[in-house]
């Protein structure tokens, strides 16, 4: 076991390596957050945060999680759901509710009762799996259970005895027919009588004691409109809304790629999306990515090109001030006339590649960057051989900006800088450091992503084996951000 | 029609045009008139404009602010149809004459109703014992009514009724984790629900398009990846023309750029097996219309297209990237029936040029874009018609000597295309004319009838 490994140190950047089952999808690109095979929990009340996978939990003691030592998770005898709140588990089974503690070393049943669900179990599922529906809306410290079903949105909350289902669901939107179904009216053998599906998607997010229901209006095919329905929860009168909303908004009409996502430090959404055109100016055709972003609802919209790249995120919060920022990034392949592109493309193996940061402000983002990063990247072939990591490269991979490893609340640069490394620009008041002050040597290839998997605050590097499929079981290198010189 | 430029080498068309004002419009055919001729309808949110293929001439008329479903009958039978349409809960109709007044027909909610912010073309009347009736899903009921709003018959419809269509799962619910509307500490799911049910109706009513039958066609990322599989798996479409036998023609692609095609024939020799591997040069062209038929035998012909390779050096690539264009080729393949197989020698070629950005587009399976195969000239031969510059639209027609090196018609509009509204025969005579749609034009190349 590699006990400590000091990999780079400047400005007390340290690096610990430990192999864990973990896997961490790509950071969602209007978020920057990443979805995680396990959760984090102080299980046994030590004050570290535990790994906990569906069947087991590896308990975290002076900053190592003890992969020796595998506690298998308690079980119900039942397929179940299970969700974590503080340090108790709550199984949701076909048709039971049970919650289960850590004590003294055991699992302990701490409720357990019967409960007739709105929607299907897990019986569909296999063993047990991680969902979300535990829910403290009147923070009490006695979490509500919120669940999705046909007629609305149904609450459950606890009485002392018991949970009990809390007033009358919160209704979702009413069917709609999918799309309008045009068809065909000529010539008249073609002529075909139809029924046009009906349907209803939405979203719902719950925040204290307000229900929002968010959902979306096609408008032809290639615009919609996005409704936002707001509901109070009455937590004194077990939770009762009206079965009208409290506020409605109808956003203005929008390009169907824009999406509804947070990105204010307030609870209106906001909507953003980008796409590819390609700019004829000159004569080789150049794909240009266009952001597009509203936060007021649609009514304005602001709009940032790149050219030839699509940054894996497009919104992260760079400075730590609860405000989403935006991500372009900039390919140096095609800087130049047309003979120095292609001459780039057939022999080059370094890439100027130039991230950049505009801050949002006062619910703007600010025209010109504010932070600016060129960095080199050492190909490991020409761009014409179009090698596993240059596609990689273009597909933005390489580059990650959702981590804050020095924990000062700003995010910093990781950039996969050639096939063998990764390398750690951390940021400051006024932008990104120019030179790297920490490097990992990871295998050529190796996969990587960004996330806090110990819970002190700091990001953690985890390195996924090339050749590695997702869910195959192959252990990741987790390399954790620590405190301190080495 | 001022602005665009007219390279007609030949009458194969005559071009009308028709301003749009958005580019959110339905464009579709019905008869506007007591002729046999099809007529172009433009539907841009409540106002219809009428493009009359026979004289060139236009008509306005304005739906309801509510209409939604929207179709084009004769409702009494005297050979002049009228548009009828959902509006809310009212069917109207409303007459093909110039600012023709919408007239109720009766009052009904149907599902229907506020089913789109803007009208679409949807087919509500049905012909039943020679007469017109409207055909209207309802909550619980598919009804029959006449244009009087009598009910004639009744299917049930919803929960009730005898076959569920299948469209995946009724209800499905999920989290979103890590959310994207919720703060850190917020709960955010998703929650879809979908609603498909169709009666038992009448044999004569009855012929869904589910129903339908289908060719398995394939993306161009399936099409690479299916000359790897059993050629069980591969895509396919009908050997002959009208889909008679179950004979048919099985495609893969091949070689080290995926230049080549693999073609197998199923079914010809009476067995349901797939016959020898062949391959050809170029890439197979698979369009909605069909595969063509260039001989007029009944039989499918393959269309393949290939470009000649620029070689790599800094000096052939930035003289391609400086051309803006590059040389497709197309090669037609007969089918011969003596042998069961196609021939191997193209029985006619033609080159053509197309815009680099359009060879570079993985999500297209080819150079060529806005495409038709079919007869342009009547004389029961497939032709081609494609765009080979973002503004230029050309068609060559295939005749006893194969193609003709030079386009029999090119047209240059004054804007891009977008798209290909529609391509049909309007007047039964044999001949496609097309509808093409630029950013501010509907351009209709409409075949003589003579």
């Amino acid at each position: 076991m590699i006990t400590a490994l000091a990999i780079g140190c400047l400005g007390a950047l340290v690096f610990e390596p430990q192999e864990l089952p973990i896997e961490l999808s790509p950071p969602d690109s209007l978020t920057g957050q990443v979805s995680a095979n396990f959760r984090l929990g102080d299980i046994d009340g030590n004050g570290e945060p535990d790994l906990v996978f569906p069947d087991r939990v590896f308990f975290q003691e002076g900053g190592r999680f003890q992969t020796d030592r595998p506690v298998p998770l308690y079980t119900v005898g039942d397929r179940a759901w299970i969700d974590i709140w503080g340090n108790r588990f709550y199984f949701r089974t076909r048709d039971r509710l049970a919650v289960v503690g850590w004590r003294e070393g055991a699992w302990h049943v701490l409720r357990e009762q019967s409960l007739h669900w709105p929607s299907p179990g897990p019986e569909d599922s296999n063993g047990t799996v991680f969902d979300r529906f535990v829910h403290d809306l009147d923070r009490d410290g006695e979490p509500e259970i919120v669940l999705p079903g046909v007629d609305g949105l149904h609450l459950y909350r606890w009485n002392s005895k018991g949970y009990e289902e809390a007033g009358s669901p919160i209704p979702f939107p009413p069917l709609r027919v999918a799309s309008a179904p045009a068809r065909n009216l000529w010539p008249p053998e073609t002529r075909r009588i139809a029924f046009p599906m009906r349907e209803m998607t939405c979203r719902y997010v719950l925040e204290e004691n307000r229900a929002t229901i968010v959902f979306r209006e096609k408008l032809g095919e290639r615009q919609s409109r996005y409704h936002v329905l707001r509901y109070i929860l009455d937590p004194h009168n077990r939770f009762q809304s009206d079965l009208r909303p409290s506020d409605e908004w109808i956003t203005e009409p929008m390009p169907n790629e824009m999406q509804p996502c947070r990105l204010g430090s307030d609870e209106q959404p906001a909507f953003a999306g980008g796409d590819w055109e390609l700019s004829e100016a000159s004569s080789l055709p150049v794909p240009v990515f266009e952001t597009r972003v509203s936060l007021d609802m649609g009514k304005t919209w602001q709009s940032f090109r790149s050219v030839s790249f699509r940054p894996q995120c497009l919104f992260v919060d760079a400075d730590g001030d609860g405000s989403a920022d935006l991500i372009t990034e900039t390919i140096g392949l095609l800087e130049g006339g047309i003979r120095e592109s292609v001459s780039r493309f057939l022999s080059a193996r370094r890439i100027e590649h130039t991230v950049a940061v505009r801050l949002q402000r006062n619910r703007l983002f600010a025209p010109q960057p504010d932070w600016r990063i060129r960095i080199a990247i050492e190909l490991d072939t020409p761009p014409v051989r179009n090698s596993e990591f240059f596609a990689r490269y273009q597909a933005g991979e390489l580059i990650d900006l959702t981590g804050d490893f020095d924990g000062d609340g700003r995010r910093d640069l990781l950039v996969q800088d050639r096939p063998g490394r990764l390398a750690v620009h951390p940021s400051g008041p006024s932008g990104f450091a120019a030179e790297a002050v920490a490097f990992i040597a990871v295998e050529s290839n190796a996969r990587f992503a960004v996330y806090d998997a110990n819970g002190d605050g700091r990001s953690d590097i985890a390195v996924f084996p090339a050749k590695a499929e997702p869910g195959q079981g192959s252990p990741a290198q987790v390399w954790f951000c620590r405190k301190g010189t080495p | 029609m001022t602005s665009a430029i007219l390279l007609c080498l030949a009458a194969l068309f005559d071009v009308k045009t028709l301003p749009l004002a958005t580019p959110d419009v339905h464009i579709f055919l019905a008869r506007a008139d007591r002729d046999t001729q099809a007529d172009v309808f433009v539907l841009k949110k409540s106002a219809v404009t009428i493009l009359f293929s026979q004289d060139g001439k236009t008509r306005s008329l304005v739906l309801p602010e509510n209409a939604t479903a929207t179709d084009v009958a004769d409702l009494d039978n005297d050979g002049q149809t009228e548009l009828v349409g959902v509006c809310g809960d009212e069917i109207v109709a409303i007459p093909l004459e110039e600012g023709g007044a919408p007239r109720n027909l009766f009052t009904l909610p149907t599902q229907l109703a506020n089913s789109s912010s803007e009208p679409y073309p949807f087919v509500l009347a049905v012909e039943r014992d020679g007469k017109t009736l409207l055909a209207l899903p309802c909550e619980e009921t598919f009804e029959l009514r006449t244009p009087a709003g009598s009910l004639v018959s009744a299917y049930p419809l919803g929960e009730n009724a005898p076959l569920r269509a299948s469209y995946g799962t009724p209800f499905r619910a999920w989290t979103v984790d890590p959310p994207r509307l919720s703060g850190r500490d917020g709960l955010e799911g998703g929650v879809s629900r979908t609603f498909a049910f169709e009666p038992h109706l009448p044999p004569e009513l009855s012929d869904s398009p589910l129903h339908a039958r289908t060719f398995r066609r394939a993306t161009p990322i399936q099409l690479r990846e299916a000359g790897q599989l059993e050629p069980d798996a591969w895509p396919w479409f009908s050997l002959t023309r009208d889909g008679r036998g179950d004979m048919r023609v099985l495609y893969a692609m091949a070689g080290p750029d995926m230049g080549d095609t693999l073609i197998r024939i199923q079914g010809y020799s009476g067995k349901n097996v797939a016959g020898p591997e062949r391959r050809y040069p170029g890439q197979l062209i698979v369009l909605d219309d069909g595969p063509p038929d260039f001989n007029h035998d009944g039989y499918a012909d393959l269309l393949l297209w290939s470009a000649p390779d620029p070689g790599i050096s800094v000096g052939r690539i930035t003289k391609l990237a400086t051309a803006g264009a590059w040389q497709t080729n197309l090669s037609a393949h007969l089918f011969s029936p003596e042998k069961g197989r196609y021939e191997p020698v193209a029985a006619s070629r033609i080159s053509c040029s197309a815009p680099i950005a359009w060879f570079l587009d993985p999500e297209e399976a080819g150079p060529l874009r806005h495409c038709a195969l079919r007869d342009f000239d009547g004389d029961g031969r497939t032709d081609l018609a494609c765009a080979t510059a973002p503004n230029r639209f050309s068609v060559w027609t295939f005749s006893a000597g194969g193609f003709d090196a030079t386009p029999a018609y090119e047209h240059v509009f004054s804007e891009a295309i977008i798209e290909m509204a529609f391509k049909a025969d309007l007047a039964g005579t044999g001949k496609t004319s097309l509808g093409i749609r630029t950013e501010h034009m509907l351009h209709v190349l409409i075949a003589p009838v003579k």
